[in-house]
């Protein structure tokens, strides 16, 4: 159904006319974000500039009945920030910092940030936002909130709501509030924190408080090397039970060392079949006798090789390495589909002999990366495009992953969000009287269900077809 | 699958290695002024796949982002997979010149008249009488240019009397003590560089005789091309580099120094296709390893860095810079996103004046932010943005190729001063 001309009139009327795109060009390319097995093409593009424009702009979307999503940089992986034939709210011209308190230690920015430029404004205070998802120099806050993103840093420092002291919202019927604020406050339910990883379904953030944490003192980054996975996970287990807890733990395996190696060359061996990176911060003395016990846990786990970066860059070439592991697939495979689930981390040998075993099960390649220390899970499943069915099996495999980790007491995402992708595999995550009161919660926000429709519940009530099911590929597993 | 319209199958292969994971948004000028995917490297290559396949659906609104990409290639550095955007982009903009828009006059007739040596000769001579004559602020001041071009006007170095290698002997030796000689190095002159910033090319040449070589000035040389192949005119960029083939073919020497990045560039990946002729190199590759007679003293002023977009991501020489300006600077102090690019690009600044300038601006921000008191690049497009910028701003920093640092830290020291017949006041930045 194609926006009527009239809504186009008024949204550009409300942000300008340049503001406002509809030409076939600059529409494919908001067809999917960062996952593009599910693609929907957006009736219209607007670029708002405020507050007060988003509030008029869903004003008008909902009076017209169009459906409407907020979009940050479009680097989600659950289909998050597609809408089909709707209006998508691209919040990337409200980019600016508004204002850093060092000593109060918060910042006030707009959705459009991205964590890279954040951390450029407050490092020269000493200071920086937590979570850092992998693509941080890219993804904005506002997307960060939306997902409750996290990150490798997350082990020790929490996910995004632990780190939001209050955010500006509009409502879908254009109501604008400020809920939090820079200080702790504890007068009645936080409704702040609520509407973090909502996934922009019940609001959309146009300005966050964020809080800063200092930078830590000294870092130490270390990579141990294994010949078998079972180590490696075993490793992670034992670090942590030994009474360590270090800023980030991180496992990849060896098909994405291929990968990595390929272009980005982070310096993983080429033949190991996984690697930790395993980093400390904090103060110095202490960290010394943490990495002594890590040293000594990794050796005992059959490592076998153990280095600690000598310098800065090597750390940073290290991090990259795990960090754009995923995008370096391209150097490997035509096509691949991120998985997200999450296992207790007591569970990861096992749930690494069950990637793998499924893997098998439909011919596909796996490769892992995985935030091994809070039991997060990325396995990449390569598959073929050019085959029709390449897509369906790798959903197929994808799925099978997830409800091992639903067995094993895990869970079907652990910070991309359930967005469409997984919206058929939230009932098994929680009872239909749990999704009943959720999706009331939601619709007492969003009556009319134009704010962002068809994502993380199956069977939208309100608005049957939301587009989104069609566009997903047979054998898809719903 | 192979490709339809202009990727051949390897390209469009290239083309799917982009896995949309959207890491190149943060690094892309054009995408963080105007927030806009069809304008990010990931939105443009969607849009190449999209016009390779079916170009008559087309109505011209892709090739428009085509079009505004300034070509930096942060994307390519910034890229996991190394998606080879730079090639995908010529392909493309080759096509779209070829069989869909020709490139408009104007940009015709600036890239004929400017890179033709003789034509480029009788321009500098009006822009020379212009400037002597204080008439260029008159231009400016009456507005009967359009603002592109009067800002432009605006960064222009002092035009010099004679191009560089007009003024030179076409061989110039080395001064050195006898057993410090390293041999031989052919200079490349180029064509703005030759008639505008041959100062910076007089810089370079004093410092390689200084550590030892021998500098020849190969006659005949001509312009690189890389204009011509960032508008997307591959025969036109060919027959240059023909000729500057023949030329560079007989020439004895060790290498080919540039010292203009974006023709560094452009000769390093086409002056030899089958890679076997004389090899290109950037001034500060070959000094970083090279050198022999560091500076003596070191200049005093605040002096900062910003790096040429076809020096750090088109050849990756991202440390040489700044290992040379240690060796001449006591305040080198870094420059936030330094690899951005100013928004000159070649002709862009001119064909794209608006959203170049809201490039400039983030730039510009970060300069007052910084405020050295001098500013240093290493390629012309990128000194005369600057310069246009910070004048406009009204900052006073003044802006330098990193050479015409390196020279002035030398010049501090007698030797070199007596041994170039330099005056002793020369050393002002």
């Amino acid at each position: 159904m194609p926006i009527p001309p009239s809504l186009i009139k008024k949204l550009r009327r409300i942000v300008g006319r340049k503001q406002v795109e509809t030409g076939p060009a600059e529409l494919l390319v908001y067809e999917s974000d960062g996952l593009r097995l599910h693609t929907a093409r957006p009736g219209c593009v607007v670029y708002p500039a405020s507050t007060d424009e988003v509030s008029q702009l869903v004003k008008v979307c909902c009076q017209a009945g169009v459906p409407f999503v907020a979009r940050g940089a479009g680097t989600g992986l659950s289909g998050g920030a597609i809408c089909d034939g709707g209006v998508i709210i691209q919040l990337s011209r409200m980019n600016r910092v508004l204002a850093v308190h060092p000593d109060d230690r918060y910042a006030v920015v707009q959705p459009g940030v991205t964590n890279e430029y954040l951390n450029l404004q407050t490092r020269g205070h000493g200071l920086e936002f937590a979570p850092d998802p992998s693509s941080g120099v890219s993804c904005t806050i506002g997307g960060n909130v939306a997902e409750d993103a996290g990150g490798p840093h997350t082990l020790k420092y929490g996910v995004t709501h632990n780190h939001v002291l209050g955010q500006t919202v509009v409502f879908p019927d254009g109501e604008t509030a400020t809920l939090g604020g820079p200080f702790p406050v504890s007068t009645g339910p936080s409704f702040s924190t609520f509407l973090i990883g909502t996934e922009g379904t019940i609001a959309i953030t146009t300005e966050i408080i964020v809080r800063l944490v200092p930078v830590a003192p000294a870092v130490v980054t270390m990579l141990a090397i294994y010949s078998k996975v079972a180590d490696a996970t075993d490793a992670v287990s034992g670090i942590l039970t030994a009474g360590v807890l270090p800023a980030a733990l991180e496992m990849i395996d060896h098909l994405c060392i291929q990968a990595v190696e390929a272009h980005l060359k982070a310096g993983f061996p080429t033949d190991a079949a996984a690697v930790l990176i395993i980093e400390l911060d904090g103060e110095e003395t202490l960290m010394k006798r943490e990495a002594e016990i890590v040293a000594r846990v990794c050796r005992g786990q059959g490592t076998a090789a153990f280095y600690t970066a000598e310098t800065d860059e090597e750390r940073l070439r290290l991090w990259q390495g795990r960090k754009h592991a995923a995008g370096a697939l391209g150097k490997i495979t035509q096509a691949f589909y991120t998985n997200d689930g999450v296992v207790p981390r007591s569970r990861l040998t096992d749930i690494f002999q069950a990637i793998y075993r499924i893997g098998d099960k439909y011919g596909l390649r796996i490769g892992n990366m995985c935030h091994a220390g809070d039991g997060v899970i990325h396995p990449q499943i390569l598959f073929d495009s050019d085959d029709p069915q390449g897509p369906g099996r790798a959903m197929d495999c994808s799925r099978d992953i997830l409800l091992a980790c639903l067995e094993m007491g895990g869970s079907i995402t652990g910070e991309h969000g359930v967005g469409v992708e997984k919206r058929g595999y939230i009932d098994q995550m929680y009872s239909a009287v749990d999704l009943a009161h959720m999706i009331r919660l939601r619709d007492g926000f969003n009556p009319g269900g134009c704010l962002n429709p068809g994502k993380i519940f199956p069977n939208n009530a309100k608005d049957g077809e939301t587009g989104s099911a069609a566009s997903i590929p047979p054998g898809a597993g719903e | 699958m192979s490709g339809y319209q202009f990727f051949s199958p390897e390209e469009y292969r290239l083309l799917q290695e982009c896995v949309h994971c959207g890491l190149c948004l943060g690094s892309c000028p054009t995408y963080m002024v105007n927030g806009r995917e069809a304008d990010s490297p990931r939105g443009r290559l969607s849009l190449m796949k999209y016009l390779d396949e079916d170009s008559a659906a087309d109505t011209g609104g892709a090739y428009h982002h085509i079009d505004l990409c300034l070509g930096c290639l942060a994307c390519q550095t910034a890229c996991p997979s190394g998606v080879r955007y730079s090639q995908l982009l010529e392909k493309t903009r080759s096509y779209q010149r070829r069989e869909v828009q020709p490139l408009g006059w104007s940009q015709r007739l600036l890239l004929r008249w400017f890179t033709e040596r003789r034509r480029l000769g009788l321009i500098t001579a009006l822009v020379r009488l212009v400037q002597r004559t204080g008439l260029d602020r008159l231009v400016r001041s009456l507005r009967l240019l359009p603002p592109t071009l009067r800002f432009q006007l605006a960064g222009l170095p002092k035009v010099p009397n004679h191009a560089f290698s007009r003024a030179r002997e076409p061989q110039l030796p080395a001064v050195a003590p006898d057993d410090q000689h390293q041999g031989a190095v052919a200079l490349f002159t180029g064509c703005v560089m030759d008639h505008w910033y041959g100062e910076v090319h007089a810089a370079t040449a004093r410092i390689l005789r200084w550590n030892g070589f021998d500098v020849a000035l190969p006659e005949g040389q001509t312009c690189c091309g890389a204009l011509h192949v960032h508008a997307g005119l591959e025969k036109e960029a060919e027959h240059l580099l023909a000729r500057n083939r023949d030329v560079f073919m007989n020439v004895d020497a060790q290498a080919l120094v540039v010292d203009a990045a974006g023709c560094g560039a452009q000769l390093r990946t086409s002056l030899w296709p089958d890679g076997d002729g004389l090899p290109v190199v950037d001034v500060f590759e070959w000094l970083a390893t090279h050198i022999t007679r560091p500076p003596r003293y070191k200049l005093t002023e605040k002096i900062s860095y910003d790096a040429p977009c076809h020096l750090h991501h088109a050849q990756s020489i991202t440390e040489e810079p700044y290992r040379l300006l240690e060796l001449a600077c006591e305040q080198l102090t870094p420059l936030p996103e330094a690899e951005m690019c100013c928004g000159s690009a070649g002709l862009y600044s001119l064909v794209h004046g608006n959203i170049s300038r809201q490039v400039l601006a983030r730039k510009i921000d970060y300069i007052r932010f910084v405020n050295p008191a001098v500013l240093v690049t290493g390629n012309p497009g990128c000194q005369l943005q600057l310069q246009a910028g910070l004048r406009e701003a009204g900052i006073k920093a003044s802006v330098r190729h990193a050479i015409q640092v390196l020279d002035n830290a030398y010049r501090r020291d007698e030797d070199y001063r007596y041994a170039f017949e330099l005056a002793e006041d020369s050393g002002q930045l």
